[in-house]
C-alpha cells in the first residue's frame, strides 16, 4: 500500500508540475533565475542520494571497493554519458577487485 | 487523403524513427531499472507501475531506492518533485509551440515529456525556418508525439521485461553498486556547467554529513543546502 501511495502520489505531483505551464498557455521562457536554480536541483539531489547510498551500504566501515568502482564509473560516464556502459564497466571492476581481495 | 494529412502522418513516423537510436541505449537501462524492483523489496505490480506512473528512469530508481530504505511517502514525493523541476523547465520552454493544440493532446504530450523526447523536439525545432506557421507548428507537434510515444512504449516494455524476467540475473549482480553507478551517470550527465558541478559536489558532501537524519530526510536536506549555497555564492555583491 505504501509503495502504491508513494509511486502514485509522486507520479501525480510530477505530472501536474509538467502539465501546468502548457495549460496556462505560457508564451515566455521560464525566468532566467528560476531556470538556473532548476538546473542545480537535480544534480544536487542525485549526488546527495549517491552519498547516502554509499554511507548506508558501508555499514560503518570505509567503502574503499565502492569508491574505486565509482571513480572508474565517473570516468566512463564522463566519456560516454551512457548508463549501460557505466554500469557494465563498474560491475566488472567491482568483480575484479573482489576476485583479487 | 490530402497532402496535409500525409505530411502530418509522415511527421509522426519521422519522429518515431528519430527516437529509435536513443532506445538502443535506453532499453537496456529500462531492463536494469525493472530488475531493480525485484531487489528493492517493492512488489512487482507497483514496481512495474512506476514505469507508467512515474515514467522516467531517474525518478523510478530514486523512488525504488527510497522505498527500499524505508523513507516515508512524503519524503519520496518531495524528492521526486525536486528532481522533476528540470522537466517543468522543458514544458515551459516547449509550451508556446503547443498553444493551438487541444487540451487532451497537451495532457498527453505533458505526460510523455522526458529528457530524450525534449532533446529530439528541440533539435528539430532549431532547423525550422517558418516558426510562426500554424501548419508547421502542427507538424512539429506530430513529430514530437511520434518520438515521445515510441520512447514511452519501448521504455514501459523494457521495464516490464526487467521486472518479470530480470530477477535471474539481478540476483547475481551487486544491486547497491549498480544503483550507485546509475546515480554517478545521472549526476555527470546533468552537471555540465560549473554551477551545477558545484551543486553536485556540495550535494555529495552534505549528503554524507546529513545521512544520519531520521526518515531518510538526509538527501533532501543536503540537496536543499547545496543549491542554497551555490545560489548565495553566485549572487555576488549587491
Amino acid at each position: 500500500m505504501t509503495a502504491w501511495l508513494a509511486i502514485g502520489g509522486a507520479g501525480l505531483v510530477a505530472y501536474v508540475m509538467q502539465l501546468v505551464p502548457p495549460l496556462l498557455h505560457t508564451r515566455h521562457d521560464m525566468p532566467a533565475q528560476i531556470a538556473e536554480v532548476s538546473r542545480l536541483v537535480a544534480p544536487a539531489v542525485i549526488a546527495a542520494l549517491l552519498a547516502s547510498s554509499l554511507v548506508t551500504n558501508a555499514h560503518g566501515g570505509f567503502p574503499a571497493r565502492n569508491i574505486a568502482v565509482l571513480i572508474v564509473g565517473m570516468v566512463v560516464a564522463r566519456r560516454t554519458r551512457s548508463i549501460p556502459y557505466t554500469v557494465a564497466s563498474g560491475v566488472l571492476v567491482y568483480a575484479a577487485i573482489g576476485a583479487f581481495l | 487523403v490530402s497532402t496535409t494529412e500525409q505530411a502530418q502522418a509522415s511527421a509522426a513516423r519521422q519522429g518515431a524513427r528519430t527516437a529509435l537510436p536513443y532506445m538502443l541505449a535506453l532499453a537496456p537501462y529500462g531492463v536494469i531499472v525493472g530488475a531493480l524492483v525485484d531487489q528493492s523489496h517493492v512488489a512487482r505490480a507497483p514496481g512495474w507501475a512506476s514505469a507508467v506512473l512515474l515514467y522516467g528512469g531517474s525518478a523510478q530508481v530514486i523512488a525504488l531506492q527510497l522505498l527500499g530504505s524505508g523513507a516515508t511517502v512524503a519524503v519520496i514525493i518531495a524528492t521526486i518533485a525536486l528532481l522533476n523541476v528540470r522537466l517543468v523547465a522543458y514544458s515551459t520552454a516547449i509550451a508556446p509551440r503547443w498553444r493551438n493544440a487541444p487540451r487532451w493532446w497537451i495532457a498527453l504530450a505533458s505526460y510523455v515529456l522526458i529528457d530524450p523526447a525534449y532533446v529530439i523536439a528541440e533539435q528539430r525545432w532549431e532547423t525550422e525556418t517558418d516558426p510562426t506557421s500554424h501548419e508547421r507548428l502542427a507538424w512539429h507537434r506530430r513529430y514530437y508525439m511520434g518520438a515521445a510515444a515510441t520512447i514511452w512504449a519501448i521504455w514501459v516494455a523494457a521495464c516490464g521485461i526487467g521486472t518479470f524476467a530480470g530477477s535471474t540475473f539481478a540476483s547475481a549482480i551487486p544491486v547497491s553498486v549498480v544503483v550507485q553507478l546509475m546515480f554517478v551517470t545521472m549526476t555527470v550527465t546533468l552537471a555540465r556547467q560549473s554551477t551545477s558541478i558545484q551543486a553536485a559536489v556540495l550535494g555529495f558532501g552534505f549528503g554524507i554529513v546529513a545521512n544520519p537524519l531520521p526518515e531518510q530526510l538526509g538527501p533532501l536536506v543536503a540537496a536543499g543546502a547545496a543549491v542554497a549555497v551555490v545560489c548565495i555564492v553566485h549572487r555576488g555583491p549587491r
